[in-house]
């Protein structure tokens, strides 16, 4: 028999239809085909068998449709009959998917919004941000910075063939000064390649030689509609002054779009910067860094392989320089990071343009949407073997009827699919409701526009029918088992192995649970800690006025004297750098006794008179700063205890001791208690508080001392912009900018909460639909127990015991992961709770109680009823 | 009782004819033999299936060959309602003919 039908054909043809008459009929097309093989030749016969494929096919195919489509019509009409007999079991069943899938749907819109970031630019997937390790400068508990030398750009670019685009752009903040009208504004210096690497729409102007021009500037269209509202502002000027710098005048080169909000660097203007008097210095000088560098390798080249010629690069330049040529081992290393990652992966990076979003949210949250999903899925089948008791009739006559496995298992899948589908669009519902709230708290803009997108449908719709198929699947595979004579002929109840797995996913349920508490605990008593905390600083009603403007500081003597008059102001002060945030560190070498080649690395914060007193920090020896005795010729310093044991003083050793820093040469008059003047994730680090002349200052610190809080700010801005007409008048208050800084653990809190409140919900409704399950099976039972004397109370502790024992069961599950994860999270802090029993206990008591409500709503109710109703139904 | 179309009278004929080798392709044989026009498979299987519904024909599976690939035939016989329908269309067409000259066909 070598010649055979062809096979393709013959696979189409078999494939069609399955019963007994056409298999004879294949059987006759073969026998033909081959009795035309002999009499016509192979090529006929091939093309009589094709013909034939032709000729049955699309009548089988809408055949084989319209009956499944009849099938399915079936399973729809049997679905929704058993949906409107069982309301509750409905309602659990749609609205606890629901709630599943609206936490997937929005963690996974969070979670493509962060992934999202700087995407959009053309060449993102070959732009890389050259970062450097630099050893022994180990700042806020990293040695790795985002910073690199200004030269490094056009020298990359200059030295390597691989380099395609090269460019760097430094943060600034600007006084733009356009008809007698300042605006301080944020904004970036660029140079070199930057609109070839980043790519933005452009409105006006040519993106490939704005930045050419020295005094170029390039607005946003935001930017350039406040500066000249709908004039052109093509070829205008505008005078652009540093803060604390000199003024110049720059031209209009450009107007592009606002930068998308996922892009992990914000601003409102771009200019050259060739015209300041660093930029020559800058190109020569390679230890300074203060700029970002990027580079758009060529297609093909291998960022690994590229990043391993960065240290001989660096080599060659860098170490020439004289700092290095001194200090060979502080070297900096540099390596690449990919653009894309730049958002969620810098962590550990120091000086990022702007917060950053972290992975491990990412991660957290992937996992927190998959649980909530995983724990509405199992409500389902959980329910559903359930309710397989009352079904497996059912079962029984379609199987004797005639059903195979594979038509009951279609059955019951489609029938979970068509919950899963109803709970979408509830699900959409209220995800349109509540976007704006969530977009809120994760701070990122979530747009509900998404629903326009057929991706989203298509998403929807696929996670809708994997969960349908998940969730689904338990009792399709396990009611189409059953054996149909012996479900019609002995009830048969499901068995122990179904009641150990429903039991099982009871109590995976509530252990998911109660972990998710435990975090939710662990976050909110660290968040109240941070904010009940003592950092050893007084922050409450302290206003921070910040402002560049020289006039101000020079008439700053004037001001404070005019303030204090206000009854309404205690003190008055001012401070170089924001005294919640005190980040800048110098490196010092001269003070008493210092031995050659001593160094140490010390935070510094200079700031006025009545500093110490306005923010009640405490001074355990010595003396504060004092204007009664100030000398012109010795700068005054306070050092801290952590400083001290640095230095090797005592406390009282140390007062009268020489000191310098920042060129500064003086004493140290006081020491000050140590206090958190960074975050509660640092430790305390050696600081020194250098009493300074107001010209560098940044801050006006106001404390205000009664309540009348509006009256008094509206006061200190006419009195402020008195003294400096046409600059902007921005403060904060100290307490707010410190919650700022723990605004991603607060959000994480309210977060957690929300998850937490929600996969209770969810984990209860499953409880709650079981419960009723489980009593309503047992009504006989009560009724004859209640009839041979039970008391009302020895059948509610009957029916709760077995249910109360699972969540005791996932308690002791629950434990020791959430111990686990929440010891991992507090590593962050340097200062954090402990974690105290009474966390864990009180989320065990808590799921206890909810449990307990639950399962007594339902038990209750059955153990109140007259046995007399359940008993004389048969 | 409807009078059996031509193709029918045939195909019932050729299942006669054939008995136990009564399947598709020796049908479709037979009645290329008996008339003039060449027959496709596919062209015998609607009537085979429109007369073993009516009842006059009925099929039962038989054994598998090689050169079908291993698949059955399906063998036709004639049902006494079959028969009854054959007698009935030779009936009619001995009436219809009676009288009817030799001489016509000379």
């Amino acid at each position: 028999m070598a010649d055979k039908p062809p096979k393709l054909a013959e696979k189409i043809l078999s494939k069609l239809q399955y019963d007994d008459v056409w298999k004879t009929t294949l059987g006759d097309f073969e026998e033909y085909y081959q009795h035309l093989l002999k009499k016509l030749g192979k090529a006929e016969a091939n093309k009589w068998y094709w013909k034939q494929v032709l000729r049955y096919a699309p009548s089988k195919i809408i055949h084989r449709l319209y009956w499944s489509a009849e099938m399915f019509k079936n399973y729809l009409k049997i679905a929704l009959r058993s949906l409107k007999k069982q309301k509750s079991y409905s309602f659990i069943n749609i609205f606890g998917l629901a709630i599943g899938f609206t936490c997937f749907v929005m963690i996974g819109l969070f979670i493509q919004y962060e992934l999202s970031y700087d995407t959009f630019h053309e060449q993102s997937d070959r732009t890389y941000r050259v970062v450097a390790k630099q050893p022994g400068n180990e700042y806020q508990g990293s040695e790795w910075f985002a910073l690199t030398p200004t030269a490094m750009a056009a020298t990359l670019k200059r030295d390597f063939p691989e380099v395609e685009h090269a460019t760097y752009f430094g943060l600034t903040k600007s006084l733009l000064t356009v008809n007698n009208n300042t605006y301080n504004e944020s904004g970036l210096i660029a140079d070199g390649d930057f609109f070839q690497i980043f790519s933005y729409r452009w409105y006006r102007g040519n993106p490939y030689t704005a930045l050419s021009d020295p005094n170029a500037i390039i607005l946003t269209r935001t930017m350039a509609q406040v500066l000249f509202g709908d004039e052109n502002p093509i070829g205008k000027s505008i005078d652009q002054e540093y803060v604390n710098g000199k003024e110049t005048t720059k031209t209009v080169t450009g107007v592009i779009a606002d930068p998308p909000k996922n892009s992990h660097f914000s601003f409102k203007f771009i200019l050259n910067d060739q015209t300041t008097p660093y930029y020559k210095y800058n190109l020569q000088e390679w230890s300074n860094t203060n700029i970002y560098t990027f580079i758009t390798l060529n297609d093909g080249v291998e960022s690994e392989q590229f990043s391993k010629k960065l240290p001989g690069f660096a080599d060659t330049y860098i170490a020439a320089s004289d700092y290095y040529q001194n200090n060979p081992d502080k070297l900096p290393i540099h390596t690449l990071q990919a653009l894309e990652d730049v958002h969620l992966k810098s962590d550990y990076l120091n000086f990022n343009p702007r917060s950053t979003g972290d992975i491990k949210y990412v991660y957290m949250f992937s996992i927190i949407a998959l649980i909530i999903l995983l724990i509405a899925c199992v409500n389902y089948m959980n329910l559903s073997t359930a309710r397989s008791l009352t079904r497996a009739k059912e079962v029984g006559v379609r199987k004797v009827v005639g059903a195979f496995r594979s038509n009951l298992m279609m059955q019951f899948i489609s029938e979970a699919v068509i919950i899963s589908l109803l709970s979408i669009i509830v699900a959409t519902c209220i995800i349109i409701a509540f976007l704006p709230t969530f977009s809120e708290l994760v701070g990122r803009e979530l747009t509900s526009q998404i629903f326009l997108s057929w991706k989203f449908w298509a998403f929807a719709l696929s996670t809708s029918l994997l969960a349908g198929i998940v969730s689904g699947s338990y009792p399709a595979f396990y009611l189409s088992k059953l054996k149909p004579a012996l479900i019609l002929k002995s009830q048969q109840r499901g068995g122990k192995g179904n009641t150990l797995f429903r039991n099982l996913l009871v109590i995976v349920q509530f252990t998911i649970t109660i972990v998710l508490l435990i975090g939710s605990i662990v976050v909110f008593k660290q968040l109240d800690y941070i904010q009940s905390t003592d950092t050893g600083l007084e922050r409450e009603r302290v206003v921070a006025i910040s402002t560049t403007d020289s006039k101000l500081w020079d008439s700053y003597e004037t001001l404070k004297s005019e303030l204090l008059k206000n009854p309404s102001i205690q003190d008055v002060s001012s401070s170089q750098f924001d005294p919640i945030y005190m980040s800048s560190r110098t490196t010092i070498s001269e003070w008493d006794g210092v031995t050659e080649g001593e160094e140490l690395q010390i935070y510094i914060s200079p700031v006025g008179f009545d500093f110490i007193e306005m923010l009640d920090i405490e001074i355990v020896a010595g003396r504060s700063f004092d204007e009664e005795l100030y000398r012109e010729t010795s700068t005054d310093f306070l050092v801290n205890e952590a400083a001290l044991s640095e230095l090797g003083w005592t406390k009282n050793e140390a007062i009268g001791k020489s000191f310098s820093a920042w060129g500064n040469e003086g004493t140290i008059v006081g020491i000050v208690k140590d206090f958190n003047f960074l975050s509660l994730y640092q430790q305390i680090a050696p600081l020194t508080i250098m009493l300074t002349n107001q010209n560098n200052q940044r801050y006006v610190l106001v404390k205000i001392s009664d309540s009348k809080i509006q009256n008094t700010l509206a006061l200190l801005e006419a009195s402020i912009k008195e003294i400096s007409p046409g600059h902007p008048f921005s403060y904060s208050f100290l307490d707010d900018s410190y919650n700022d800084m723990y605004r991603s653990d607060l959000r994480l809190g309210t977060i957690f909460n929300y998850f937490t409140v929600l996969a209770l919900i969810i984990a209860c409704l499953g409880l709650f639909g079981l419960a009723t399950f489980v009593t309503e099976q047992r009504t006989k039972e009560i009724g004859i127990r209640k009839v041979l004397g039970a008391n009302i109370l020895q059948i509610i502790s009957l029916l709760n015991k077995d249910f109360l024992k699972l969540v005791g069961i996932s308690f002791i599950v629950a434990v020791p992961i959430g111990w686990y994860l929440a010891q991992n999270w507090l590593q962050e802090f340097a200062f954090r709770i402990s974690l105290q029993p009474f966390i864990f206990v009180g989320a065990g008591i808590l799921t206890f109680g909810i449990a307990l409500l639950t399962v007594s709503y339902k038990s209750i109710k059955t153990a109140r009823s007259n046995p007399v109703e359940s008993l004389k139904s048969e | 009782m409807k009078l059996l179309t031509r193709t029918e009278e045939f195909i019932l004929l050729a299942v006669w004819k054939l008995q136990e080798e009564a399947y598709s392709i020796p049908i479709q044989e037979k009645l290329n033999e008996i008339s003039d026009k060449e027959w496709s498979l596919g062209g015998i299987y609607m009537p085979l299936e429109r007369l073993e519904k009516r009842g006059q024909l009925k099929s039962y599976l038989s054994e598998s060959t090689p050169e079908r690939g291993g698949r059955h035939k399906r063998i036709y016989k004639l049902t006494p309602d079959g028969k009854r329908a054959l007698r009935k269309i030779y009936e009619v067409q001995q009436t219809i003919w009676a009288g009817i000259p030799q001489l016509m066909f000379g």
